[in-house]
Protein backbone atom coordinates (compact mmCIF):
# COMPACT_ATOMS: atom_id res chain seq x y z
CA UNK A 1 0.00 0.00 0.00
CA UNK A 2 1.22 3.48 -0.91
CA UNK A 3 1.74 6.30 1.43
CA UNK A 4 -0.16 9.62 1.21
CA UNK A 5 2.62 11.72 0.05
CA UNK A 6 3.45 9.61 -2.83
CA UNK A 7 -0.28 9.18 -3.73
CA UNK A 8 -0.91 13.25 -3.99
CA UNK A 9 2.80 13.56 -6.25
CA UNK A 10 0.90 11.23 -8.71
CA UNK A 11 -2.75 12.28 -8.49
CA UNK A 12 -2.58 14.65 -11.33
CA UNK A 13 -1.45 11.49 -13.47
CA UNK A 14 -4.64 9.63 -11.82
CA UNK A 15 -6.71 12.22 -12.87
CA UNK A 16 -5.37 12.84 -16.73
CA UNK A 17 -5.22 9.04 -16.77
CA UNK A 18 -1.60 9.08 -17.28
CA UNK A 19 -0.25 6.55 -14.16
CA UNK A 20 -0.22 3.25 -16.47
CA UNK A 21 0.71 0.35 -14.48
CA UNK A 22 -0.03 2.73 -10.94
CA UNK A 23 -3.08 3.48 -11.57
CA UNK A 24 -4.93 0.11 -9.68
CA UNK A 25 -2.46 0.65 -7.00
CA UNK A 26 -3.68 4.68 -6.71
CA UNK A 27 -7.00 3.83 -7.37
CA UNK A 28 -7.17 1.24 -4.52
CA UNK A 29 -5.58 3.66 -1.79
CA UNK A 30 -7.81 6.71 -2.72
CA UNK A 31 -11.24 4.54 -2.06
CA UNK A 32 -9.67 3.82 1.09
CA UNK A 33 -8.37 6.93 2.38
CA UNK A 34 -10.68 9.99 2.83
CA UNK A 35 -7.94 12.69 2.94
CA UNK A 36 -6.40 11.59 -0.77
CA UNK A 37 -10.44 11.93 -2.00
CA UNK A 38 -10.29 15.37 -0.76
CA UNK A 39 -7.43 16.25 -2.44
CA UNK A 40 -8.65 14.70 -6.24
CA UNK A 41 -12.08 16.16 -5.53
CA UNK A 42 -10.01 19.65 -5.65
CA UNK A 43 -8.15 18.70 -8.73
CA UNK A 44 -11.51 17.38 -10.56
CA UNK A 45 -13.07 21.29 -9.42
CA UNK A 46 -9.86 23.36 -10.68
CA UNK A 47 -9.99 20.76 -14.14
CA UNK A 48 -14.31 21.41 -14.53
CA UNK A 49 -13.73 25.12 -14.29
CA UNK A 50 -10.96 24.90 -17.02
CA UNK A 51 -13.15 22.94 -18.87
CA UNK A 52 -16.06 25.01 -18.34
CA UNK A 53 -14.38 27.89 -19.93
CA UNK A 54 -13.59 26.22 -22.96
CA UNK A 55 -14.36 28.88 -25.91
CA UNK A 56 -15.99 27.42 -29.08
CA UNK A 57 -13.89 28.02 -32.34
CA UNK A 58 -16.62 29.34 -35.25
CA UNK A 59 -17.35 26.53 -37.69
CA UNK A 60 -16.48 28.56 -40.73
CA UNK A 61 -12.75 29.53 -38.89
CA UNK A 62 -10.56 27.51 -41.16
CA UNK A 63 -12.77 27.50 -44.24
CA UNK A 64 -12.27 31.86 -43.97
CA UNK A 65 -8.89 31.26 -43.17
CA UNK A 66 -8.13 29.05 -46.42
CA UNK A 67 -9.91 31.99 -48.34
CA UNK A 68 -7.30 34.53 -47.20
CA UNK A 69 -4.83 32.10 -47.86
CA UNK A 70 -5.85 31.88 -51.71
CA UNK A 71 -6.58 35.42 -52.01
CA UNK A 72 -3.03 36.18 -50.44
CA UNK A 73 -1.54 33.27 -52.91
CA UNK A 74 -2.67 34.80 -56.15
CA UNK A 75 -1.66 38.19 -54.77
CA UNK A 76 2.03 36.30 -54.54
CA UNK A 77 1.31 34.79 -57.51
CA UNK A 78 0.93 37.97 -59.24
CA UNK A 79 4.23 39.39 -57.95
CA UNK A 80 6.31 37.06 -59.42
CA UNK A 81 4.62 37.34 -62.56
CA UNK A 82 4.83 41.11 -62.62
CA UNK A 83 8.81 40.46 -61.52
CA UNK A 84 9.02 38.48 -64.64
CA UNK A 85 7.29 41.02 -66.50
CA UNK A 86 9.06 44.19 -65.49
CA UNK A 87 12.38 42.05 -66.01
CA UNK A 88 11.84 40.96 -69.27
CA UNK A 89 10.49 44.80 -70.15
CA UNK A 90 13.73 45.88 -68.68
CA UNK A 91 16.03 43.53 -70.89
CA UNK A 92 14.02 43.91 -73.69
CA UNK A 93 14.39 47.92 -73.51
CA UNK A 94 17.89 47.64 -72.39
CA UNK A 95 18.77 45.53 -75.57
CA UNK A 96 16.83 48.06 -77.46
CA UNK A 97 18.64 51.36 -76.33
CA UNK A 98 22.37 49.28 -77.36
CA UNK A 99 20.96 48.22 -80.61
CA UNK A 100 20.51 52.29 -81.45
CA UNK A 101 23.26 53.32 -79.79
CA UNK A 102 25.50 50.71 -82.48
CA UNK A 103 23.71 53.10 -84.93
CA UNK A 104 24.72 55.98 -83.74
CA UNK A 105 20.65 56.70 -83.28
CA UNK A 106 20.10 58.95 -80.35
CA UNK A 107 20.35 56.24 -77.53
CA UNK A 108 18.26 56.61 -74.57
CA UNK A 109 20.08 56.23 -71.27
CA UNK A 110 18.56 53.61 -68.67
CA UNK A 111 17.26 56.19 -66.69
CA UNK A 112 14.90 57.24 -69.40
CA UNK A 113 13.39 53.51 -70.09
CA UNK A 114 10.26 53.58 -68.13
CA UNK A 115 11.74 56.46 -65.95
CA UNK A 116 14.08 53.94 -64.22
CA UNK A 117 18.21 53.53 -63.53
CA UNK A 118 18.09 49.70 -62.71
CA UNK A 119 15.92 46.89 -62.84
CA UNK A 120 15.81 47.13 -59.20
CA UNK A 121 14.03 50.76 -59.14
CA UNK A 122 11.90 49.68 -62.26
CA UNK A 123 10.50 46.89 -60.63
CA UNK A 124 9.67 49.22 -57.46
CA UNK A 125 7.71 50.80 -59.89
CA UNK A 126 5.67 48.32 -61.71
CA UNK A 127 5.34 46.43 -58.40
CA UNK A 128 4.11 49.29 -56.42
CA UNK A 129 0.91 50.04 -58.85
CA UNK A 130 -1.95 47.95 -58.64
CA UNK A 131 -3.33 48.65 -61.89
CA UNK A 132 -6.71 46.95 -62.96
CA UNK A 133 -6.92 46.53 -66.76
CA UNK A 134 -4.43 45.89 -69.61
CA UNK A 135 -4.45 49.22 -70.59
CA UNK A 136 -3.43 49.93 -67.26
CA UNK A 137 -1.20 47.65 -66.84
CA UNK A 138 1.00 48.29 -70.05
CA UNK A 139 0.78 52.20 -69.73
CA UNK A 140 2.72 51.21 -66.09
CA UNK A 141 5.36 48.71 -67.69
CA UNK A 142 6.03 51.36 -70.73
CA UNK A 143 5.79 54.85 -68.72
CA UNK A 144 6.71 53.56 -65.12
CA UNK A 145 3.88 55.43 -63.97
CA UNK A 146 1.39 54.77 -61.42
CA UNK A 147 -1.54 54.61 -63.42
CA UNK A 148 -4.40 57.62 -62.40
CA UNK B 1 -14.32 19.41 -31.60
CA UNK B 2 -10.77 18.61 -30.11
CA UNK B 3 -7.35 19.04 -31.73
CA UNK B 4 -7.09 15.72 -30.76
CA UNK B 5 -10.01 14.19 -32.96
CA UNK B 6 -9.38 16.66 -35.33
CA UNK B 7 -5.80 15.09 -35.83
CA UNK B 8 -7.39 11.98 -36.35
CA UNK B 9 -9.88 13.15 -38.92
CA UNK B 10 -6.46 14.54 -40.63
CA UNK B 11 -4.97 11.36 -40.44
CA UNK B 12 -7.54 9.85 -42.07
CA UNK B 13 -6.96 11.08 -45.07
CA UNK B 14 -3.33 12.19 -44.72
CA UNK B 15 -1.09 10.70 -42.52
CA UNK B 16 2.10 13.03 -42.89
CA UNK B 17 3.75 14.80 -39.85
CA UNK B 18 3.48 18.68 -39.34
CA UNK B 19 7.11 18.79 -40.74
CA UNK B 20 6.49 16.96 -43.63
CA UNK B 21 3.20 19.18 -44.44
CA UNK B 22 5.04 21.67 -43.81
CA UNK B 23 8.22 20.67 -46.80
CA UNK B 24 4.86 19.85 -48.96
CA UNK B 25 3.76 23.67 -48.44
CA UNK B 26 7.11 24.95 -49.38
CA UNK B 27 7.31 22.82 -52.37
CA UNK B 28 4.34 24.49 -53.21
CA UNK B 29 1.65 22.21 -52.27
CA UNK B 30 -1.18 24.93 -51.14
CA UNK B 31 -3.50 21.87 -49.59
CA UNK B 32 -0.66 20.96 -47.02
CA UNK B 33 -0.81 24.30 -45.56
CA UNK B 34 -4.62 24.28 -45.67
CA UNK B 35 -4.58 20.43 -43.36
CA UNK B 36 -2.36 22.62 -40.94
CA UNK B 37 -4.68 25.03 -40.62
CA UNK B 38 -7.44 22.79 -40.10
CA UNK B 39 -5.23 20.99 -37.73
CA UNK B 40 -4.76 23.58 -35.26
CA UNK B 41 -6.99 26.83 -36.12
CA UNK B 42 -9.56 25.87 -33.45
CA UNK B 43 -6.76 25.71 -30.67
CA UNK B 44 -4.92 28.70 -31.84
CA UNK B 45 -8.44 30.28 -31.93
CA UNK B 46 -8.80 29.10 -28.26
CA UNK B 47 -5.55 29.99 -26.84
CA UNK B 48 -5.88 33.80 -28.25
CA UNK B 49 -9.65 34.05 -27.36
CA UNK B 50 -8.31 33.70 -23.61
CA UNK B 51 -6.34 37.02 -24.02
CA UNK B 52 -8.93 38.56 -26.33
CA UNK B 53 -12.27 37.89 -25.17
CA UNK B 54 -14.05 38.96 -28.27
CA UNK B 55 -15.16 36.30 -30.84
CA UNK B 56 -14.67 38.34 -34.06
CA UNK B 57 -11.31 40.19 -33.28
CA UNK B 58 -9.89 36.58 -32.14
CA UNK B 59 -11.09 34.93 -35.15
CA UNK B 60 -9.27 38.00 -37.21
CA UNK B 61 -6.34 37.03 -34.67
CA UNK B 62 -6.00 33.64 -35.95
CA UNK B 63 -6.49 34.44 -39.67
CA UNK B 64 -3.30 36.93 -39.54
CA UNK B 65 -1.54 34.31 -37.74
CA UNK B 66 -2.12 31.94 -39.93
CA UNK B 67 -1.25 34.83 -43.29
CA UNK B 68 2.22 35.63 -41.27
CA UNK B 69 3.48 32.01 -40.93
CA UNK B 70 2.20 31.25 -44.61
CA UNK B 71 4.52 33.79 -45.11
CA UNK B 72 6.96 33.00 -42.64
CA UNK B 73 7.30 29.64 -43.54
CA UNK B 74 10.74 30.00 -45.80
CA UNK B 75 12.09 30.49 -42.36
CA UNK B 76 10.68 28.07 -40.49
CA UNK B 77 13.32 26.09 -38.43
CA UNK B 78 12.74 22.20 -39.00
CA UNK B 79 13.61 21.00 -35.67
CA UNK B 80 11.04 23.59 -34.07
CA UNK B 81 8.03 22.18 -33.84
CA UNK B 82 5.18 23.82 -35.55
CA UNK B 83 2.35 24.06 -33.09
CA UNK B 84 5.17 25.97 -31.16
CA UNK B 85 6.11 28.27 -33.66
CA UNK B 86 2.66 28.85 -34.75
CA UNK B 87 1.24 29.72 -31.51
CA UNK B 88 4.31 31.82 -31.10
CA UNK B 89 2.87 34.00 -33.84
CA UNK B 90 -0.09 33.87 -32.70
CA UNK B 91 0.76 35.25 -29.55
CA UNK B 92 3.10 38.14 -31.07
CA UNK B 93 0.01 39.00 -32.81
CA UNK B 94 -2.54 38.89 -30.01
CA UNK B 95 -0.03 41.25 -27.88
CA UNK B 96 -0.17 43.63 -30.64
CA UNK B 97 -3.70 44.19 -30.56
CA UNK B 98 -3.89 44.18 -27.03
CA UNK B 99 -1.07 47.49 -27.15
CA UNK B 100 -3.59 48.63 -29.74
CA UNK B 101 -6.48 48.21 -27.88
CA UNK B 102 -5.79 48.43 -24.41
CA UNK B 103 -8.51 50.55 -23.18
CA UNK B 104 -10.74 48.79 -25.58
CA UNK B 105 -10.43 45.81 -23.40
CA UNK B 106 -11.17 47.21 -20.27
CA UNK B 107 -14.08 48.47 -21.77
CA UNK B 108 -15.51 45.48 -23.22
CA UNK B 109 -15.35 43.64 -19.54
CA UNK B 110 -17.35 46.52 -18.06
CA UNK B 111 -19.52 45.94 -20.83
CA UNK B 112 -19.79 42.31 -20.73
CA UNK B 113 -21.30 43.17 -16.68
CA UNK B 114 -23.74 45.91 -17.54
CA UNK B 115 -24.88 43.72 -19.47
CA UNK B 116 -25.81 40.61 -17.50
CA UNK B 117 -26.60 42.72 -14.94
CA UNK B 118 -29.28 44.29 -16.67
CA UNK B 119 -30.85 40.75 -17.43
CA UNK B 120 -33.62 38.88 -16.49
CA UNK B 121 -32.34 36.83 -13.73
CA UNK B 122 -29.47 39.24 -13.29
CA UNK B 123 -28.12 37.64 -9.65
CA UNK B 124 -27.22 34.19 -10.74
CA UNK B 125 -25.65 35.48 -14.43
CA UNK B 126 -24.01 38.22 -13.03
CA UNK B 127 -22.42 35.38 -10.53
CA UNK B 128 -21.46 33.29 -13.36
CA UNK B 129 -19.72 36.05 -15.47
CA UNK B 130 -17.56 37.21 -12.45
CA UNK B 131 -16.71 33.80 -12.06
CA UNK B 132 -15.85 33.58 -15.59
CA UNK B 133 -14.05 36.95 -15.74
CA UNK B 134 -11.66 35.45 -12.64
CA UNK B 135 -10.80 32.51 -13.92
CA UNK B 136 -9.90 34.08 -17.05
CA UNK B 137 -7.59 36.64 -15.63
CA UNK B 138 -6.11 33.63 -13.54
CA UNK B 139 -5.26 31.21 -16.29
CA UNK B 140 -4.18 34.15 -18.08
CA UNK B 141 -1.56 35.12 -15.20
CA UNK B 142 0.36 31.75 -15.26
CA UNK B 143 3.28 31.20 -17.08
CA UNK B 144 3.08 30.55 -20.47
CA UNK B 145 4.81 27.26 -20.64
CA UNK B 146 2.57 26.46 -17.94
CA UNK B 147 -1.14 27.57 -19.08
CA UNK B 148 -0.36 26.08 -22.81
CA UNK B 149 0.63 22.60 -21.48
CA UNK B 150 -3.10 22.57 -19.37
CA UNK B 151 -5.03 23.75 -21.93
CA UNK B 152 -3.65 21.44 -24.61
CA UNK B 153 -4.46 18.77 -21.79
CA UNK B 154 -7.96 20.49 -20.82
CA UNK B 155 -9.67 22.40 -23.74
CA UNK B 156 -7.86 19.83 -26.68
CA UNK B 157 -7.65 16.50 -24.56
CA UNK B 158 -4.49 16.11 -25.80
CA UNK B 159 -2.50 12.81 -23.88
CA UNK B 160 0.46 13.82 -22.25
CA UNK B 161 2.65 12.21 -25.58
CA UNK B 162 0.61 14.00 -27.70
CA UNK B 163 1.11 17.45 -25.79
CA UNK B 164 5.12 16.56 -25.59
CA UNK B 165 4.85 16.06 -29.34
CA UNK B 166 3.56 19.44 -30.23
CA UNK B 167 5.74 21.33 -27.25
CA UNK B 168 8.72 19.39 -27.99
CA UNK B 169 9.26 18.81 -24.79
CA UNK B 170 9.88 15.79 -22.70
CA UNK B 171 6.79 13.89 -21.35
CA UNK B 172 7.79 14.11 -17.64
CA UNK B 173 7.92 18.38 -18.06
CA UNK B 174 4.65 18.14 -20.00
CA UNK B 175 3.38 16.44 -16.24
CA UNK B 176 5.29 18.84 -14.04
CA UNK B 177 3.77 21.56 -16.02
CA UNK B 178 0.36 20.42 -15.60
CA UNK B 179 0.32 19.53 -12.25
CA UNK B 180 2.35 23.03 -11.39
CA UNK B 181 -0.65 25.15 -13.29
CA UNK B 182 -3.79 23.22 -11.23
CA UNK B 183 -1.63 23.85 -8.05
CA UNK B 184 -1.07 27.68 -8.75
CA UNK B 185 -4.53 28.10 -10.29
CA UNK B 186 -6.50 26.72 -7.20
CA UNK B 187 -3.89 29.02 -4.74
CA UNK B 188 -5.38 32.30 -7.20
CA UNK B 189 -8.58 31.00 -6.75
CA UNK B 190 -9.17 30.62 -3.49
CA UNK B 191 -6.87 33.81 -2.81
CA UNK B 192 -9.59 35.77 -4.98
CA UNK B 193 -12.33 34.14 -2.93
CA UNK B 194 -10.94 35.22 0.15
CA UNK B 195 -11.16 39.08 -0.85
Amino acid sequence: MKNCEEIRSKLNLFLDKEAGDEESSIREHIESCESCQGALGDLVRVSEMIREQKPKAPETLAKGIRKRLRDASRGRGATSLRRLAAAAVFIALALWGLVLSDDQAPSPRLSDIGGAGNLAEFEQRVLYSEPTTRDEWMKVVLSGEAPE
Amino acid sequence: MCIAQELTLADSTDSRSDEELVRSALAGEDEAFGLLVTKYSPGIFRMICLRVPDSDACEDLVQETFIRAWKALPGFRFGAKFFTWLYRIGMNATKEHQRKHARRRELDAELRLIEVRESPGADEALGKEEEREQIRRALESLPEEYRCALLLREWEEMSYAEISKVLGVPAGTVASRIARAREMLAERMTANEKL
